[in-house]
C-alpha cells in the first residue's frame, strides 16, 4: 500500500473508509453469511451509480462467486467488491449500467424459479445460491449471458485489487501510482 | 506541438493543408511524412494524451484511459472482443511490441486475387527499412524472454514444431511485463515516442482529445472537417472543431474510418466501404503446471514466442491454419479463463504463478461488415458484424485440439480458455470433448486484436474502397492509412503491416514519386 502516499487526501479518505468498513464486517462475524448480510440493514457506501439495492443484490452475487474461505480466506466481501465495482462505472456508459442492472434484477427475482425456488436469490444458502449460478451456466441462452456478466464483473474487479494478489502470488505492479489524472474544465 | 483538448476554450476554426485523423500506426507515419515535406499539418486523436508517467501498470485504470469503449468493445454479438487502442499513439501504445511483416503469401495472394501489383516486397523493401529504423525493431533479447512463452519454444523444440522469437520495437525494455497498459518506461517504441514527437518538432500541430464527426466537401478538392473537442474520459462535447483542408488522411482505424466516411455521405459509389472485415479471432488459453513450475507470466516480455509449426499460408488464400502465442500480464482478465465460481474458482486462480498463458491466433478470411449509428449521447456506436465461417470454426476446434495436446506434451496437469461453459481439460484423453466446444455467442469470449478490412485496397472502386496509393476512388485527396486497408488479414500482428503500408504511400505523396 505504498501508493497511498501519493493519494489525493480525498481518495485516502476513501480508502480507509472502505477497509473500516470491510475490517468491520469481518470483525462482527467472520462467519457471517450473505443471506445475513443480506438481511441485515447495513450502511451502503456511498455509491456512484448503483442504487441500495443494486448494491445490496451484487454483494450478495460477488460473495457467491468469491466466497471467503476455501484455497485463501480474502473473499469479495472483504473488500467490498460491490463498491469497488461501483467506483469503476461511468455515469455515461448507458449500455453498461443497464446490463448490470438488468442482471441483478433478474437473478434476484426471476432465476430462482428456474430450479423451482421461491423467494429472493439474496435469500438463499450460499450452496443454493452457488447452484443457481451454475444451472444458469448450463442453462444456455440469456440465462449464459447473466452468469458470464456478473462472473466476468466480479472476478475482473476482485483480481484487479491488490488486496487479492498476495493470495494469488502475484507481486503486483512495479510502479505505484493512482489513476491517471484526467483534466477537466466547464465549459 | 502537442495541444490537449483541456486547452482549447472556444470553438477551434483553422485552415490548414493536410489533416490526419488519428493517431496510431497509420497515423503517426502519415503525420511525419507530411510534416517532412513542408505540408502544414494537423492531426486530430479522440483519446488523450497520456505519457509514460500516467501509466500506473493496471488493467482497471489503463483500459478506460487507453482502450476504445474501455476494452468492452465488441462484435454486435457480443461474441468478440474487438480491442483497439484509443489515445495518443493509438494501438502502437497498448500493443505488445511484436513486429512482424506482411507475409510473402499474403502479398502474392493480394496480388493473384486482387491484382495488387504494386504491393510487393521489393516496392515494399525501402518502407520496410525506415519503419524498422524508426522503430528501433531487433530479435527480443534473451534477457526478457520469460518462462511462459519459452515453455512454447522448448516444446516444440522437443517435438520438432516451428516455433521462434519475435522481432519487437522496444529500446532498453526492463521486462516489467505490462505493455497491454502501456509502457511505463517509454521502452516501446510506438508512434507516441516516434513518428508523433518527429512530426510535431517539423511543425505538425497534434489535437488530442478531438473527435472527428464528419468531413464536407467544399468547391474543388477541398474539404472542411468537423469536429468536436470532448472531456476526457467521458467524451462528452465541448467545443466544435472546423478546419478546412486540401488533403485528409483518414487513420482512424478499421471501425472508425469507414463510420466517419459514411457519416460524410462518402459512401456513394463505394459499394465495398464497410465490408471485408477480417477478425483474426483468438482465444486466451490458460494450462496449469505443477506447483514447482513458476510460470510468472506477467513479468518479461508478454507475447515474446511464437509455435508456427501449424501456419498454413498460401496465395490461393492468404493466412491460414492456426498458431499459438505466448501472452501475459492481465490478471483481472485471465481470471475469466475457466467456467468456474466459487472454492473451485479460488483453488485455479491461487495457481496464478504455475499458470501458463497462451493466445489460439486463427486467422479468417474477410467476412465481416461494420455499419454505424449516431447515439443520443452524440457519439458515433460502432457496429461489427461478424459471423465466423463453418470452415473458421472446424479449424478452429482443430487448432484448439491440437493446442491443448501441445500444452499437456509441455506438461500442463489442466487447460482451460476463456469459456464460461466450457470445463476444463485434465488429460489429453478428453480432447475429443473439443468437437463439441460452442462457438456461440455468450458461450465463449474471443478476442481480436488485428481488425482489419472495412476500406480495402482494390483496383477499382468495385472492388475495393481506396487505390494501391490508399487514396479514394471517388474521391481526390483523401487517403486512407490505417488497418482498414488490408484486402485480408496481413500478419499476425498489423503495426508493422500497418505502418510499412503507410509509408509507402505516404513517402510517394510527399515526394511526388
Amino acid at each position: 500500500m505504498d501508493n497511498n502516499k501519493q493519494l489525493p487526501s480525498a481518495t485516502r479518505r476513501l480508502f480507509l473508509q472502505r477497509s473500516l468498513m470491510a475490517m468491520a464486517a469481518v470483525a462482527a462475524s467472520p462467519l457471517m453469511s450473505a443471506q445475513e448480510l443480506a438481511n441485515a440493514a447495513i450502511a451502503t457506501p456511498k455509491l456512484n451509480i448503483l442504487t441500495a439495492d443494486d448494491y445490496r443484490i451484487l454483494s450478495v452475487v460477488s460473495d457467491t462467486i468469491i466466497p471467503r474461505g476455501g484455497a485463501f480466506p480474502l473473499g469479495a466481501l472483504d473488500i467490498d467488491l460491490a463498491a469497488r465495482i461501483d467506483s469503476y462505472i461511468e455515469p455515461e456508459d448507458t449500455a453498461l449500467i443497464q446490463g448490470v442492472r438488468g442482471a441483478l434484477m433478474f437473478l434476484e427475482h426471476k432465476a430462482p424459479a428456474i430450479q423451482g425456488k421461491e423467494g429472493l436469490f439474496s435469500s438463499m444458502a450460499a450452496e443454493e445460491r452457488e447452484a443457481l449460478l451454475l444451472a444458469l451456466r448450463d442453462a444456455g441462452g440469456d440465462a449464459v449471458a447473466v452468469y458470464t456478466a456478473l462472473r466476468g464483473l466480479c472476478l475482473f474487479y476482485f483480481y484487479t485489487d491488490e488486496q487479492a494478489w498476495p493470495n494469488i502470488g502475484y507481486d503486483g505492479p512495479l510502479v505505484k501510482r493512482d489513476r491517471p489524472v484526467y483534466p477537466q474544465v466547464e465549459g | 506541438m502537442i495541444i490537449q483538448g483541456h486547452e482549447i476554450f472556444a470553438p477551434l476554426k483553422l485552415k490548414t493543408h493536410s489533416v490526419v485523423v488519428g493517431s496510431g500506426a497509420g497515423g503517426g507515419v502519415a503525420a511525419y511524412h507530411m510534416a517532412s515535406a513542408g505540408y502544414e499539418t494537423v492531426v486530430l486523436e479522440e483519446g488523450g494524451y497520456f505519457q509514460a508517467k500516467d501509466f500506473n501498470q493496471r488493467e482497471e485504470d489503463m483500459m478506460p484511459a487507453l482502450y476504445r469503449g474501455a476494452g468492452r468493445q465488441t462484435t454486435t454479438d457480443g461474441m468478440i472482443y474487438v480491442w483497439q487502442g484509443s489515445t495518443f499513439g493509438g494501438s502502437t501504445v497498448i500493443n505488445t511490441a511484436d513486429a512482424t511483416p506482411i507475409d510473402a503469401e499474403v502479398l502474392q495472394h493480394w496480388q493473384q486475387t486482387f491484382g495488387l501489383n504494386e504491393l510487393t516486397e521489393e516496392n515494399l523493401a525501402a518502407s520496410y527499412e525506415r519503419v524498422y529504423k524508426t522503430l528501433n525493431v531487433h530479435r527480443l533479447e534473451e534477457r526478457i524472454l520469460n518462462r511462459n512463452n519459452k515453455v512454447l519454444l522448448e516444446t516444440a523444440n522437443r517435438l520438432g514444431y516451428k516455433a521462434g522469437v519475435f522481432n519487437s520495437n522496444r529500446k532498453n525494455c526492463v521486462g516489467s511485463g505490462y505493455c497491454f497498459q502501456g509502457c511505463a518506461y517509454d521502452a516501446k517504441q510506438g508512434t507516441n515516442l516516434t513518428y508523433l514527437p518527429m512530426a510535431s518538432e517539423l511543425g505538425a500541430r497534434i489535437y488530442t482529445d478531438v473527435r472527428v464527426d464528419r468531413i464536407e466537401r467544399l468547391s474543388g478538392s477541398k474539404y472542411r472537417v468537423h469536429g468536436s473537442v470532448v472531456e476526457r474520459g467521458t467524451r462528452r462535447f465541448r467545443h466544435p472543431v472546423e478546419i478546412d483542408c486540401e488533403r485528409i488522411i483518414m487513420a482512424a482505424g478499421t471501425v472508425h474510418t469507414p463510420a466517419i466516411l459514411k457519416r460524410s455521405g462518402f459512401d456513394k459509389g463505394l459499394p465495398q466501404l464497410g465490408k471485408n472485415i477480417s477478425l483474426q479471432p483468438q482465444i486466451g488459453m490458460s494450462a496449469i503446471f505443477s506447483d514447482s513450475d513458476k510460470m510468472t507470466s506477467w513479468r518479461g516480455a508478454p507475447q515474446s514466442i511464437y509455435m508456427s509449426e501449424f501456419d498454413d499460408h498460401r496465395a490461393e488464400h492468404g493466412l491460414g491454419g492456426f498458431r499459438m502465442e505466448g501472452v501475459g500480464g492481465m490478471a483481472g482478465i485471465f481470471s475469466h479463463f475457466s467456467n468456474s465460481i466459487g472454492h473451485d474458482h479460488k483453488r485455479m486462480m491461487q495457481q496464478y504463478p504455475n499458470t501458463q498463458f497462451s493466445a489460439l491466433l486463427v486467422p479468417d478470411q474477410p467476412t465481416g461488415t461494420m455499419d454505424w449509428e449516431w447515439g443520443p449521447d452524440g457519439k458515433v456506436k460502432p457496429k461489427i458484424q461478424y459471423t465466423p465461417t463453418e470452415e473458421w470454426k472446424q479449424r478452429f476446434k482443430r487448432g484448439f485440439k491440437t493446442a491443448a495436446e501441445f500444452l499437456f506434451e509441455a506438461g500442463a496437469k489442466e487447460i482451460h480458455c476463456n469459456s464460461a461453459v466450457f470445463g476444463p481439460i485434465t488429460s489429453a484423453d478428453q480432447l475429443s470433448r473439443i468437437d463439441d466446444f460452442p462457438i456461440e455467442p455468450g458461450m465463449v469470449a474471443l478476442t481480436s486484436a488485428h481488425v482489419q478490412g472495412s476500406c480495402r485496397i482494390g483496383l477499382n472502386a468495385d472492388v475495393g474502397v481506396v487505390d494501391q496509393n490508399l487514396q479514394l476512388h471517388n474521391l481526390d485527396n483523401i487517403y486512407v492509412v490505417d488497418g482498414s486497408v488490408m484486402p485480408t488479414t496481413a500478419s499476425t500482428h498489423t503495426m508493422i503491416p500497418i505502418m510499412v503500408m503507410a509509408d509507402r504511400a505516404m513517402h510517394k505523396l510527399a515526394h511526388g514519386a
